[in-house]
């Protein structure tokens, strides 16, 4: 069926700044691994032109098909010269297209779990006795498809969230400077609740209160991305009613800042939000941005040799590349270079289970760059890398560890996350 | 799409994720980087290796169908722009460095490797590809053959052309040869140097050799503000008069820095500054030293606003970023932009920006400048808004009318976009009817079929010669 496609005027505005220059397209993963320009952002910036002027009709399975392979990283914007808001566009097409290729039981994943946080808790302990039995994989493959079983059998889930075990409000040793609260997030407490645990644990060290609200559910970035626009709207909407905008919110996952720091824009159509949700992105900061300016003490010295990828959500989405970089180099963990460093890792939201194939050859060039560095240790900052980073390092045969940019922190500051977070690595203090 | 024979042998040679064959993709090929022209090809292929290209070809030469070679799709002058009923053969697929060779250096590289990943390559041997059109972060070698392009430091390190040894080139019968060596200057006709620039009229080259020059051992790069236009003009015609060669000397007008100042890369000119000079020396360190003061002295006799020099290698990476992302920025001052490509003598910039000026204001069109001021390569860029009616119509007479002012200044029409589709007839300006006759049967040596990228280059056949067979390609499915 053909549905009439539109922009949104700024969105629009965003695909009239477009003067067809081409600079984007060595940029773009998809176009490097693929070498088409249909997937690439100023083929599918043709694509969209098509679309609004009916010179392609919605329904033609192409146009679809390469409109649906953008990761949505957004690494052409940092190139762009005339600074097209690409993302902006994509988000827009899609949520108009709909989620054509997501497999049902991702969708569905989408739709039931991630709206409910405790529901998706609820999994947990199913989970882990599926995972000791040893049918996790089978019932997995049987679901996801092989890529999703290759990317759980990455990680283990741990058997407690950050969400059970940390204080409602964590106050710091001495008289606190200020309060934050953290989010806590649906993919990050479900599989590395250590990371919420080190990232409350080094803002307490900072020296802040720290809120963890209860009722908290999932920010909506996967469901934006994934073209479930009006999903994405419903769950901003009841995070801003559970997190409040006092502000300001801190928050660990770069897919997630991101797309908090757009609220004001994804609800300004909604007369009864339009105005929170301006000041509650206002209040928005990713982990890294915040303790940037901040005063921090009581380094220890770890022995690693690390380098850092950038989550594309943070460095081009947000313009993040500096304040992970100098957070590490204060810890004495000045990170080694790394080729491509801001080049997606191909996990994109949910985009490695639509995408196996494309995803797989992104991660194996990232891969290939990491073992390149000679670094031991491999730090990111969003779950989605985190994960396949992961089960890239597996795959591909790199035997360094992977880590939030939190642990790494936290450890050099001589913190040690409890035994029911997950066992495994932990940067040790020599 | 399966009832089209020649998609079907295509897919046979390249794979299924190799033929674009449906509307939308190929509406994705439409145009290269100057959209104003759009045509639609019957096909577009994406061959790996160059066995594959011989194959394509010889299956394009028995169907009878035009080909059109493409790169990266960043040129200006619509060279890449698809023949109707026509093929795309895209070469961005065959980006492999395939051998450096530090001691003689060169290195061999396939025809879609991008030109400044090129230059990284390289420069783990202490060596780089010289050519640096500003698309140099986008654009392939390939391409940079076809346009023969220049870039900020040819003005002393000359075209592309000087820059490649020899080609690997597929004829339109898929026959392969080699033109020019890998190893010195060649006997006979120079092959080589008549297919660098003939905007893929003579074949598709698939490999090359290309020479390689040392990095720079030390770099000045100096900043000159000036509040008018014409100081700026008269402080390049002195540094060349005082005899130091520039690596590069690029400027740009009032116009262009409000673009580059809202793009990605801003250094923080102020607002009204009338234009501004960006140079560069190199070279030995004394050598730097002494034409770098010489510089100096030159541009402070212009009444200069102020004068930076670089202190750190960011620094001029900075400059650099936002002079070479000038065109890309456009996007934020107006919808589109056209740019023109004129050549004049540097003593002829204060006359020729006045009669640009003139054309814009006739016209009713802003026109920003971005110069290789160096070489009087100008670049106007005619900003306009596609969905004015006529817009397009005034915007291409205007081109026109700036292109016959820098003739009658002495100059030329194309400094390094090429002609494409867009200057053809406009060779008229600088060559004569016997001229182009005799271009034309050279073209006619290197391509008898004539279904290499027809309609490019030189002017609508049957107004200077008569080409049979030319006019009409042999149509679709035939």
């Amino acid at each position: 069926m053909t549905t009439r496609i539109s922009l949104s005027p700024p969105a629009r505005a965003q695909l009239d700044a477009c003067v067809h220059c081409g600079f984007c397209l060595p940029a773009c993963p998809t176009y490097r691994v693929l070498g088409n320009e249909a997937d690439s952002p100023r083929g599918r910036i043709a694509l969209v032109a098509g679309l609004l002027d009916g010179s392609v009709q919605s329904d033609d399975s192409a146009a679809r098909l390469h409109l649906s392979r953008c990761l949505d990283c957004r690494t052409c914007e940092s190139v762009c010269p005339s600074k097209v808001g690409y993302g902006r566009i994509i988000e827009d097409v899609r949520a108009q297209l709909g989620p054509g290729d997501l497999p049902r039981p991702l969708r569905w994943g989408l739709g039931a779990l991630l709206r409910r946080p405790r529901r998706l808790e609820l999994m947990r302990h199913p989970l882990r006795l599926a995972h000791r039995l040893g049918v996790l994989p089978a019932i997995v493959r049987r679901t996801l498809g092989p890529d999703a079983a290759a990317l759980g059998a990455a990680v283990t889930l741990p058997p407690a969230s950050a969400r059970s075990l940390l204080p409602l409000s964590l106050t710091p040793a001495r008289a606190p400077r200020g309060q934050v609260t953290l989010l806590l997030g649906c993919v990050m407490d479900l599989v590395f609740p250590r990371v919420n645990w080190a990232t409350a644990a080094v803002l307490a060290r900072a020296g802040f209160a720290v809120r963890t609200p209860r009722d908290q559910g999932c920010c909506g970035a996967l469901h934006l991305h994934a073209g479930e626009r009006a999903r994405a709207r419903e769950l901003a909407r009841s995070l801003i009613d559970s997190l409040g905008t006092e502000g300001p919110v801190v928050v660990n996952s770069a897919g997630c800042s991101s797309a908090m720091k757009g609220y004001g824009e994804l609800l300004a159509d909604d007369p009864a939000y339009a105005q929170r949700a301006l000041r509650f992105a206002q209040g928005v900061r990713d982990l890294a941005e915040f303790l940037d300016p901040l005063p921090l003490s009581g380094w220890r010295r770890l022995d690693l040799r690390l380098t850092y990828a950038d989550p594309c959500h943070l460095a081009h989405a947000q313009g993040i590349r500096e304040a992970p970089r100098r957070l590490l180099a204060r810890a004495g963990l000045d990170p080694l270079p790394l080729a491509e460093a801001d080049a997606c890792c191909g996990a994109a939201g949910v985009y490695n289970l639509v995408h196996p194939h494309i995803a797989g050859g992104i991660l194996e060039r990232k891969i290939e760059s990491v073992r390149a560095s000679g670094a031991d240790t491999l730090v990111t900052a969003n779950p989605g890398c985190h994960l396949q980073l992961k089960r890239g390092a597996v795959r591909h045969g790199w035997p360094g560890r992977v880590y939030h940019l939190a642990e790494v922190l936290a450890a050099a500051m001589g913190e040690a996350p409890p035994e029911a977070l997950g066992g495994g690595s932990w940067p040790q203090i020599p | 799409m399966a009832a089209d024979p020649l998609i079907a042998e295509l897919l046979a040679i390249v794979g299924p994720e190799g033929v674009l064959s449906s509307p939308a993709e190929l509406s994705v090929y439409a145009s290269d980087g100057n959209p104003l022209w759009r045509a639609l090809p019957r096909a577009v292929v994406l061959p790996r290796e160059h066995g594959e290209v011989e194959q394509v070809m010889a299956t394009l030469f028995r169907h009878g169908v035009p080909v059109v070679a493409r790169g990266a799709g960043t040129g200006l002058s619509g060279g890449a722009l698809p023949v109707p009923g026509g093929v795309i053969v895209g070469m961005n697929r065959m980006n492999r460095v395939l051998a450096i060779d530090p001691d003689n250096r060169r290195a061999l590289v396939e025809s879609g490797v991008i030109n400044a990943q090129l230059s990284a390559a390289a420069r783990a041997w202490g060596l780089e590809f010289a050519p640096d059109p500003s698309s140099q972060a986008a654009c392939t070698v390939g391409g940079n053959v076809a346009e023969n392009s220049g870039g900020a430091h040819c003005l002393k390190y000359g075209v592309t052309s000087q820059h490649i040894l020899a080609l690997e080139v597929v004829q339109a019968d898929g026959r392969a040869l080699w033109l020019g060596s890998p190893h010195r200057e060649t006997p006979g006709l120079d092959l080589r140097g008549l297919f660098v620039g003939s905007e893929g009229t003579m074949g598709v080259c698939t490999r090359l050799w290309v020479r390689l020059i040392p990095l720079r051992a030390s770099v000045e790069t100096v900043l000159a503000m000036f509040d008018r236009v014409e100081d700026a003009s008269e402080a390049v015609s002195g540094v060349i008069a005082s005899g130091v060669l520039p690596a590069a000397l690029e400027m740009m007008d009032q116009l262009a820095i409000a673009a580059v100042e809202r793009g990605t890369h801003p250094v923080g000119f102020p607002a009204d500054l009338g234009a501004v000079l960006l140079l560069e020396v190199d070279g030995g360190e004394e050598q730097c030293a002494e034409d770098t003061a010489d510089i100096l002295a030159q541009l402070q006799r212009r009444r200069p606003r102020a004068v930076v020099r670089a202190d750190r290698p960011a620094q001029r990476e900075l400059w650099w970023q936002n002079r070479k992302t000038a065109f890309g920025s456009m996007g934020r001052i107006a919808p589109a932009y056209y740019v023109q490509d004129g050549v004049i003598p540097r003593t002829a910039l204060v006359d020729v920006l006045r009669r640009v000026t003139r054309v814009g204001e006739g016209a009713g069109l802003r026109i920003a400048n971005v110069f290789h001021a160096g070489d009087g390569n100008l670049h106007p860029l005619i900003l306009f808004d596609p969905r004015t009616p006529g817009s397009v119509e005034r915007v291409l007479s205007a081109g026109t009318e700036v292109l016959a002012a820098c003739v009658e200044a002495g100059g030329a029409i194309s400094g390094e976009h090429g002609i494409g589709v867009e200057k053809r007839e406009e060779m008229r300006f600088m060559f004569s009817e016997q001229d182009l006759a005799l271009m034309d049967r050279v073209r006619l040596a290197m391509d008898p079929t004539g279904r290499m990228n027809p309609g490019k280059l030189l002017p609508t056949p049957g107004r200077c010669i008569d080409r049979p067979g030319l006019e009409a390609p042999a149509a679709p499915g035939s």
